[in-house]
């Protein structure tokens, strides 16, 4: 059987087109509920069409990549070769897009074991998100056209995984900024939200303003921007050409991945380019949950990863994505203490769960990496999706302070939603627990010879955010569905009941989220024996290099200096289990001190307690609940000197002086000249004859009054008659003098020539130079012989 | 099928000499016939698609007979890749035009048809001369029948920006013209009395630096007039405000890119030596236009004005693409002339429709227009984001390609690093600045003016013009291959005769007065290692690699060196420690480009050397 991978994007993109063109036309025509369900037929079926063929070719050993043969056998299946299929992959050349030159860029899919992965979380997240919003959206009146934005970011995300180079990549990367920026101005007429919209996309385009110029930094070493041709470009390490050219006085490999790297803050909202995503929860709330939690927003991380053995060559840039992960992870977490809007703390929570996955990329942690993209995506679109339940249910109120108590009318919502807090918490055997402590483990001990004390940086960075994680997720679990109702009498008594399509996608959601982590079962605990770290084994073939590099760019270091290893590794450079151990004591121990806090303030609502340390911590809390003013300081800093720039550009630059001094100073002039010229045309042919006189006399006058005219006399005149315009010796230079103005030398045509400074001076006077220049012209330096010495 | 070519010249000329001779009440009829006779024109300009061999490089449906005789003046054209895809366009954007201004012009409608008739004519008589006098007649002709569009046609101040319109572009013309006659006379010199004004033939001149330099300035500035590059520009913004919708969509669609299409055609393969040093000049006005045309668009109230100022900012990737003179910039640029033509063709197409409803372009005005127009929202949106460059549709292709040409290719460079193809794709960011602007003021938001509550979406007409250029928008974007196979072959072939003819004029630089081509042609067997120092070097990362290779070699040979030494005699210890040091100077790049560069460029001291 022939696999044609192109069908997993192209289904959802024909969704997209059919709702596109023809939903609005079926509802008017069929009426309304059927037109809904038509659209959401078509958009679902499309999605679940590329989720089968996803997990069909992902799954099956043989032919496909055999994930199910990992799952049962602790190993890799090996593809059986074939047309495009080759060791863990399958590539297919679909057609050949940009071609001009050397430059030949093909659309070309590759599902290897990591797109693969990302299929299967896309695909799948995606299609619950498509069933809850049949639910969620079911009044709405642009529903043909939400579902397809929807389907058209399933088809841009899956040719951004599937993508076999950087360009095709970048198509994906640029349509699900699209889809975003159509999906959070979803509800155009509000402006605000239609200004979300907008601010995603631009905060987004500065973004991709570095993977471009990071793609060309690529292309001008290896040519080519083919993940492949990268990857055998990275082989050599430190020989590598990425490495030993170098631009602004870095190696290419640093620059580009630094530039790629600001595309990665962009679209994975990270410290400085964040500031997008909380404004994106003005979209549909499942919108949320897909692009702004599950899916789109993890495409930096996925782009680092697909690209690890470039990003291993690049220590510096390393360093700086572990700081910047770290960081955003922290800060984003302590702005998540302090909101009340349910959806706010989420993207924030989003946010810096997205820098744990970053300091884990930093590390050199890739799988790690990969591992909390897929269990966060588990438990991220729950949350979100029971916030949407929880706002579908209090009629579009999403302020906390004004619920509670929810417990007892949405159990199925409440269940779910307490499993994912548990998860995200990092309480052990929940999805969130493993991928974490893995990333904090390595942010430990992945330490390079490179930046010594980064590991230290950025594992207590990793793990302050973790307490407050902890917090945040419980004060909003307890001020929802805890304690008593705080809002108006009609919204309780009216609320909208749980609906199972709805509560079906929680349900599968919060299964993942229970069961996600045993696909990376750490080597410490017990029965390793018997379920191995499954993800470890599944990445080998993509981070084979990468892991390979020594010296300077290899990860880990489990030695000091002097050779002893280091106090958590044994003398393999194994991280002993003991040490592991240590290392979870310790993130639960906060995990539970954080939820015990947050119980401890919020268990009855918002409580005296939590008040009087908001007052304790003053200035913090105005800080953090005013999320540091990022926005305001970018306002003032860059959009409004943006447009000031603007309009100066126009008043000064194009009206003032282009038009202005330059063009309208020109016509100006012109038009004063004409104006004193127009004076003497009036008509009058008595004055034109009288001027004309006054001409006459004048210029006679200054012939025959003039002495030195008269005294040479008409003789002058017949040096130049012989020969048209040739000089003869003794005739080289007139002067003619022109009263009150001085003497003018006139230099005859051919007199000329150049010197070294190439400007033509009159040649000197004198028998011996003029001779020599006169009988040859056609040999003088300049060659130019003017006139008629031809 | 040679005289192909000179029918699609004659038959819109006929067009408007019928529409003339029509009785002046009925407009309709004469609109119909003209548009008739567009779409004639536009049917028989297909064969020249499915007449055009691919991968073919040089010219075809080549037609040439003598005109004025005495002086060498032939009507003499052709079409290359550089010109088909633009002759088509202009056929194709005609009719839109016309059928497009059915309710929109309604005084003097014949006259209007006949002008945009006379127009198409001049159009494609410039994009097929390879005649410098025949070139030059066109390119007049052009001028007049626009002139009459902004100045009759227009709206409140038309007759300014005609006016404006017609002295910038005469200024350019008569330099041009100057420039035109001295090449001819300077062929005439060096061949011994042969008279020319036939393109070919005068390519096989090689001037003296002195000369190119002027001929390829008078040249450039006519043609930057036309782009319009930064700073010439400023007739730009007005001449499209105050044009009448088909004057807008074809002025941006077509005009413009005759400009860029003549720095291609004429300036740079005619005046090589220049022209490299000159690229520098031109790229970075490019990048300036790039970012100042952005800045500028985003303060605009007018919507038309708006996308004025985004051709400019558009156009400057154009220039930088012709100025980098590589295949995929060469290319590219092609490319983005179509793109531009499309996408800015339909966003003046969407303002008209606006300004047709609402008779005004002001954004206040406006507002919520998504909930009354959603198809055309729909279509302004697709012609947006062509215009901002996303991947899938047509900007970006042209854009990607000129990059990597312009970057990759060296040469363009600011204080030696590629700063200036940085600043270049902040217009990647810029561009989606002001068009998401302008879309949400548009169409965003609630509607505030109770006008816009009961506005009409697209009539059939209108939506039956946007589908040609919509589909072509999402199609080039998809499937450039048929496009760029059919310009790319042709842009090697300048490339690489344009470095042939730059490194005669290297070996030239001494000269004194014109030579022909052929008699330097030995010297110039491969030509890359003679220009490789001076212009459309390597790409510089690669020559600061080889650069730091070589030092590292000469350190540790020094290195070795030493060790001889060491091992011959007992040395002291402070002279065994210096050549071991392992850095190399960290910054070896400036010295080594500035050393290549010195022996072929033309100094003054070199002048006196014997040739």
């Amino acid at each position: 059987m022939e696999y044609n991978l192109l069908w997993i994007p192209l289904f959802p993109l024909m969704g997209a087109v059919f709702n596109l063109f023809f939903g609005g036309l079926i509802s008017r025509t069929l009426g309304d509920r059927v037109g809904k369900e038509i659209a959401h037929l078509v958009a679902i079926g499309a999605v679940a069409f590329s989720c089968f063929f996803t997990f069909s070719i992902v799954m099956q050993p043989g032919q496909g990549l055999g994930f199910l043969h990992l799952l049962q056998h602790g190993e890799l299946a090996e593809i059986i070769p074939g047309p495009g299929r080759s060791g863990h992959r399958i590539v297919e050349q679909v057609y050949p897009w940009i071609i001009s030159g050397e430059t030949i860029i093909y659309f070309e899919l590759l599902l290897d074991n990591l797109s693969a992965l990302m299929c299967m979380i896309i695909t799948g997240v995606g299609l619950l998100i498509h069933i809850f919003s049949v639910g969620y959206m079911a009044k709405d009146p642009g529903y043909h056209r939400y579902f397809a934005y929807l389907n058209l970011f399933m088809a841009s995300m899956l040719i951004l995984v599937l993508g076999k180079s950087l360009v095709l990549t970048f198509v994906g990367w640029e349509g699900v900024g699209l889809c975003s920026y159509l999906l959070i101005g979803f509800w155009f007429t509000d402006e605000a939200k239609a200004t979300a919209g907008r601010k995603a996309f631009i905060t987004n385009r500065v973004g991709d303003f570095g993977v471009v110029i990071g793609m060309l930094l690529i292309y001008s070493v290896t040519n080519s921007l083919d993940y492949d041709a990268i990857r055998s470009a990275c082989a050599t390490a430190a020989n590598s050409p990425l490495v030993t050219s170098t631009v602004f006085g870095a190696s290419i490999a640093t620059v580009a991945t630094l530039f790629l790297f600001l595309g990665c803050t962009g679209k994975s909202a990270q410290i400085p380019l964040y500031v997008w995503l909380p404004d994106a929860m003005a979209g549909p709330t499942p919108v949320s949950a897909l692009i702004h939690a599950a899916t789109m927003v993890t495409a930096g991380v996925y782009l680092c990863v697909r690209l690890n053995f470039l990003f291993a060559l690049a220590p510096l840039t390393m360093a700086i994505i572990a700081l910047v992960g770290g960081l955003t992870a922290l800060i984003a977490a302590t702005i998540g203490i302090t909101q009340n809007d349910i959806k706010k703390v989420l993207a924030y929570s989003t946010v810096s769960q997205l820098g744990y996955m970053f300091l884990a990329v930093g590390m050199g942690a890739w799988v790690a990496a990969i591992f909390h993209v897929m269990t966060h995506a588990f438990f991220k679109a729950c949350l979100f999706l029971g916030s949407g339940a929880v706002i579908e249910a209090c009629h579009h109120n999403q302020d906390v302070r004004t619920m509670g108590g929810l417990k007892h009318k949405m159990p199925v919502t409440r269940s779910t939603f307490l499993i994912s807090c548990l998860a995200i918490s990092g309480i052990p055997l929940f999805a969130g627990f493993f991928s974490k402590d893995e990333i904090l483990l390595h942010a430990y001990t992945n330490a390079s010879a490179w930046t010594p004390g980064l590991n230290y940086v950025g594992y207590i960075l990793g793990m302050v955010a973790a307490l407050c994680t902890a917090f945040y997720m419980f004060r909003l679990y307890f001020l929802t569905f805890e304690g008593k109702w705080r809002g108006d009498n009609h919204t309780w008594t009216h609320y909208v009941k749980e609906h199972w399509i709805m509560s079906l996608p929680l349900v599968v959601l919060a299964v993942l989220a229970t069961f996600g982590g045993f696909l990376g079962y750490p080597h410490a605990l017990p029965f390793h024996d018997q379920l191995p770290h499954l993800l470890d084994i599944w990445f080998e073939p993509v981070i084979d290099i990468s892991t390979a590099f020594t010296g300077e760019y290899a990860v880990g270091l489990r030695s000091d200096p002097s050779g002893e290893p280091m106090w958590f590794a044994d003398e393999h450079g194994h991280i002993k289990a003991t040490a592991e151990y240590a290392f979870m004591g310790i993130s639960v121990a906060v995990a539970v001190v954080g939820i015990m806090f947050a119980r401890s303030l919020y268990k009855d609502g918002p409580s005296k307690a939590a008040e009087g340390w908001a007052k304790r911590f003053g200035p913090l809390y105005w800080f953090s609940k005013g999320k540091y003013f990022v926005d305001e300081i970018y306002g003032a800093l860059i959009i409004g000197p943006l447009r000031m720039l603007g309009l100066i550009s126009y008043q000064a630059g194009d009206q003032l002086l282009v038009d202005g001094l330059g063009v309208g100073g020109v016509s100006k002039t012109v038009g004063i000249f004409g104006d004193l010229a127009r004076v003497w045309h009036n008509g009058n042919v008595r004055r034109y004859l009288a001027v004309l006189m006054v001409g006459v006399a004048i210029v006679l006058g200054a012939v025959y009054l003039n002495p030195t005219v008269s005294k040479v006399g008409p003789s002058v005149l017949n040096r130049f008659d012989a020969g048209g315009l040739r000089p003869r010796p003794g005739g080289e230079v007139v002067n003619v003098e022109v009263p009150g103005l001085g003497t003018y030398n006139l230099v005859p045509p051919g007199r000329k020539r150049r010197t070294s400074a190439g400007r033509g001076v009159a040649a000197p006077l004198g028998p011996e130079a003029a001779p020599e220049a006169l009988r040859e012209p056609a040999k003088t330096p300049d060659g130019v012989v003017k006139g008629g010495g031809r | 099928m040679n005289d192909l070519l000179t029918v699609l010249l004659v038959l819109p000329i006929v067009g408007a000499l019928v529409v003339a001779t029509l009785p002046r009440k009925d407009t309709n009829l004469a609109k119909g016939i003209g548009l008739t006779f567009a779409l004639v024109e536009f049917l028989a300009s297909l064969p020249l698609l499915s007449g055009f061999e691919v991968g073919q490089a040089g010219f075809q449906f080549e037609q040439n007979v003598p005109w004025i005789a005495e002086f060498g003046i032939h009507y003499h054209v052709a079409v290359d890749g550089f010109s088909l895809w633009i002759i088509l366009l202009t056929t194709l954007l005609t009719p839109i035009c016309i059928w497009g201004a059915w309710k929109s012009v309604s005084k003097r409608g014949a006259e209007f048809v006949a002008a945009m008739l006379i127009l198409e004519t001049g159009m494609i008589g410039t994009l097929v001369s390879l005649d410098l006098i025949l070139f030059f007649t066109f390119w007049e002709l052009m001028l007049v029948p626009m002139y009459l569009i902004i100045g009759v046609w227009g709206s409140e101040q038309r007759v300014a920006a005609a006016v404006k319109f017609f002295l910038y572009t005469m200024v350019g013309s008569a330099l041009m013209l100057a420039a035109m006659i001295y090449l001819a006379v300077q062929h005439y010199n060096a061949t011994g009395g042969v008279w020319t004004f036939d393109l070919l033939e005068l390519r096989n001149v090689v001037l003296t630096p002195e000369q190119q330099f002027w001929c390829f300035w008078a040249f450039v500035i006519s043609f930057a007039i036309k782009v319009p590059l930064f700073p010439v520009h400023t007739w730009l913004p007005d001449a499209h405000t105050q044009a009448p919708t088909p004057g807008s969509v074809i002025l941006a669609g077509v005009l413009l890119k005759l400009g860029s299409y003549g720095m291609i055609r004429f300036a740079f393969p005619l005046f090589p030596l220049a022209a490299g040093e000159g690229a520098q000049v031109l790229a970075v006005l490019a990048v300036i236009g790039i970012i100042y045309g952005a800045l500028v668009a985003y303060v605009q109230d007018d919507a038309k004005r708006l996308v004025a100022y985004s051709s400019v900012s558009h156009m400057g990737f154009i220039v930088l693409g012709i100025a980098g003179w590589s295949t995929q910039g060469l290319t590219g640029a092609t490319f983005q002339s179509l793109a531009h033509g499309l996408t800015t063709g339909a966003l003046f197409m969407s303002i008209g429709i606006l300004y047709e409803r609402r008779h005004t372009r002001l954004l206040s005005e406006f507002g919520g227009l998504a909930k009354v127009m959603p198809w055309f929202t729909a279509c302004f949106m697709i012609a947006m984001l062509g215009s901002v460059g996303l991947p899938g549709l047509v900007g970006f292709v042209g854009e990607f390609l000129i990059l990597v040409g312009t970057f990759t290719h060296g040469g363009l460079t600011l204080f030696g690093v590629p700063l200036l193809i940085l600043f270049a794709t902040t217009g990647v960011v810029l561009g989606a600045v002001y068009l998401l602007h302008l879309f949400q003021k548009l169409m965003f938001g609630k509607i505030t003016h109770p006008q816009n509550e009961n506005l009409r979406d697209l009539s059939i007409r209108e939506a039956l013009n946007f589908v040609p250029v919509l589909g072509l928008i999402i199609f080039m974007g998809v499937y450039p291959k048929p496009f760029t196979e059919r310009i790319d072959p042709t842009a090697q072939a300048a490339v690489a005769e344009f470095n042939f003819k730059r490194c005669a004029s290297l070996k030239h630089a001494n000269g004194t007065k014109p030579v022909l081509l052929e008699t330097l042609a030995e010297q110039c067997e491969q030509p890359e290692k003679v220009i490789g120092s001076v212009y459309r070097d390597e790409r510089p990362a690669t020559r600061r690699a080889e650069a730091r290779a070589k030092l590292e070699k000469q350190a540790q040979d020094a290195a070795k060196a030493a060790a001889e030494v060491e091992a011959a005699a007992v040395p002291s210890q402070v002279e065994a420690k210096k050549p071991a040091r392992p850095n190399p100077p960290k910054r070896p790049t400036p010295k080594a480009r500035v050393g290549a560069k010195k022996p072929s460029q033309p100094t003054p001291v070199d002048k006196k050397a014997p040739r």
